[in-house]
């Protein structure tokens, strides 16, 4: 069996399913449910505060555990309910969902906190988890970092639940201690003592055949020795020739913005927001944008790209009714879009402005731009915005704004449509895809994915070239930023920015560090050939990385 | 007689779990004064976790605190400090 989850953790386990986390009843009323309830919370509160080897994460997190143990205002809502008639049990479950409520009318970050509370609740009643010797992956509907508190960390291979989110403590624990964590998985289908795997694409593989067992086995091994070194090289400054690159996050959510913000990236290079629209089947609202940008630009102190609605192609919003088109890839997408759906455009430009009145490091940036007239168009669309908004007495800044070069035309005639933007960000698939006409969702012509083909090269030299002869930066968001092949080579054609998921940006920091201390001459000018060059330079990178070994300070030997 | 002043919150993430925890454990130690946080419309006891939380100040919130009793000065120094110090959230 094979059930495919959320990814809140990325990583590999090997292991034995255990449920954990049982529910138990207390059935006392009155003054003995008081008395019971004084002598669990204590309880409790002493098994956290024996709790030793915690790392300062953790401990963070026990300590906001042991706030709400000891608010005051947790008790009078127990003494509440219990004077309702309800019992203990009742009483702990009906305060929770209180709590719950009171918090979660604030921002996201606080709504993620309810399993937290809700979890508290159950282990307050039931804090024993004792497990015998063994790794296991440990699953239930919900789980709380508090559900581990009597489990030795090492024992524990990974975790499922059912319900749970990227910023849910137990996320951000599950990530700093490396243990993989998946949700969006049906527990009900799960059963004790089977042996399962979770891959690092967020499958949970229940008894799988032996050779994906074996090839796993060995994927685990060198990830956990790739991570182990990859922590040194985090939360550095890079340069190459005395120019400061900028390495940043792709996000889709303000979920992927916590978890960015978390991995110490100082800003988002890319911020999809049509994904948000997608998880929706209503357009969200002026007020709803706002709040999410503004929350997102506050966690970082770089610049927060949010792009604009990049609807049509592969993504579709069913409540626009659009057409179907025989060419959807050529059709209406991106800016082309929003310039049909005005409205909408004008919910979500909105949005930005409002926010980047309050947050002076968004900027914005238009999708699939084609032609200089839809620059224009958009931009006249953005005043509009700010009469209306005027009119209304609400606060408002425009900000930086940007295009994303992905049509070829495009970037050869970069030198025209500069003049009308602040930056430009390089989307490389779909440049590849309509540089080399191959249809990106055909397998059968993946082989033509060539980033560094000659033309595609060529393209991306002009946009840069035509960025600087500006003084203005370039970027790139596409898949090819990550690729580490190619980062030597858009190092050497001048690349400012490079935006990617934000869990590979270890690996190119460590890349950095390693090309700062080697040759990388004889890259330009590019010939497609001199992809050796590039697959040399890697190849050396790995076996460099084996055999160093790391400390905090740096490298040993 | 209160006494009462406003701030700024400077923080990344304002007024959420982990500041608010760290807050409250230290105005714990204020036992005889009173310690009240206003935002929005709402006025919450300071040394409640969850009350503190609820009010959903983000950063550049303005908010009032207002303190009665023995160690009033000495409570709204601690805050302004705290404030100033984000939290001793790690910031770069």
């Amino acid at each position: 069996m094979q059930l495919q989850g959320i990814i809140a953790s990325e990583g590999i386990s090997i292991g034995k399913l255990k449920k954990i986390g049982f529910k138990k009843i207390y059935t006392e009323k009155g003054s003995k449910a008081k008395e019971v309830f004084s002598i669990l919370k204590q309880n409790l509160i002493n098994k956290i505060e024996s709790t030793k080897n915690i790392s300062k994460e953790t401990n963070e997190i026990f300590e906001i555990y042991k706030a709400i143990l000891m608010d005051p205002y947790f008790e009078e809502l127990i003494d509440k309910n219990l004077e309702n008639g309800d019992n203990l049990s009742e009483s702990i479950e009906a305060s929770t969902v209180e709590i719950i409520d009171l918090m979660s009318s604030t921002n996201a970050y606080m709504k993620e906190r309810s399993s937290d509370i809700q979890r508290l609740g159950i282990v307050l009643q039931n804090p024993i988890n004792e497990i015998e010797s063994g790794k296991f992956i440990f699953y239930n509907d919900s789980l709380a970092v508090i559900d581990f508190l009597s489990i030795n960390v090492n024992l524990i291979e990974g975790i499922i639940t059912q319900n749970g989110s990227k910023i849910s403590h137990l996320a951000i624990w599950a990530r700093n201690n490396n243990i993989p964590y998946v949700y969006n998985i049906d527990t009900t289908k799960l059963t004790d003592n089977s042996d399962s795997v979770i891959t690092k694409d967020g499958k949970l593989i229940i008894e799988p055949p032996a050779e994906i067992l074996n090839q796993l086995k060995e994927e685990k091994i060198n990830r956990i020795k790739i991570i182990e070194k990859s922590m040194y090289f985090q939360k550095k400054n890079l340069f190459y020739k005395n120019k400061k690159i900028t390495i940043a996050a792709n996000i889709g959510s303000l979920e992927d913005g916590y978890v960015a913000a978390e991995r110490k990236v100082n800003g988002v290079g890319l911020f999809r927001t049509e994904f948000m629209f997608l998880a929706k089947d209503e357009p969200l609202s002026e007020e709803e944008q706002y709040k999410i940008y503004k929350e997102t630009a506050n966690l970082f102190n770089d610049t927060v790209i949010i792009r604009t609605l990049d609807i049509g192609g592969d993504k579709e919003l069913k409540y626009l009714n659009l057409e179907k088109e025989l060419n959807p890839f050529l059709g209406i997408r991106g800016l082309r879009l929003s310039l049909e759906f005005r409205d909408l455009f004008k919910i979500q430009l909105r949005a930005i402005l409002r926010a980047a009145y309050e947050c002076n490091n968004i900027a914005i940036m238009f999708p699939m731009v084609t032609i200089e007239d839809e620059i224009k168009k958009a931009k006249s669309i953005i005043e509009e915005c700010k009469k209306e908004l005027s009119r209304e007495n609400k606060n408002y800044k425009v900000p930086s704004i940007g295009i994303m070069i992905e049509v070829p035309s495009a970037a050869l005639n970069a030198d025209n449509l500069i003049e009308s933007v602040d930056f430009m960000s390089i989307g490389t698939n779909d440049l590849i895809q309509y540089t080399m006409a191959m249809d990106r969702t055909n397998n059968k012509v993946s082989y033509l994915y060539l980033p560094h083909n000659n033309a595609v090269i060529k393209l991306i030299k002009n946009v840069i070239d035509v960025c600087h002869q500006n003084k203005k930066w370039v970027g790139m968001c596409g898949s090819m930023a990550c690729e580490m092949i190619y980062y030597p080579l858009l190092l050497e054609l001048g690349l400012d920015e490079f935006s990617m998921e934000s869990s590979q940006i270890s690996f190119i920091n460590m890349y950095h560090t390693y090309l700062m201390e080697h040759n990388i001459a004889n890259i330009l000018p590019w010939n497609e050939k001199k992809i050796e060059i590039l697959q040399n330079l890697l190849d050396d990178f790995w076996i460099w990385l084996k055999e160093k070994n790391f400390s905090r300070g740096g490298i040993i030997s | 007689m209160a006494l009462s002043k406003e701030f700024i919150l400077l923080n990344k993430t304002g007024l959420h779990a982990r500041p608010a925890a760290n807050l409250v454990k230290t105005l714990n130690d204020f036992k005889s004064t009173s310690i009240k946080f206003a935002y929005n419309g709402k006025v919450v006891d300071g040394k409640s976790f969850i009350s503190l939380t609820s009010l959903g100040a983000e950063k550049n919130a303005k908010i009032t605190v207002i303190v009665e009793g023995p160690q009033e000065q000495e409570a709204i120094k601690t805050i302004e400090e705290m404030i100033n110090n984000k939290f001793g959230e790690a910031e770069e």
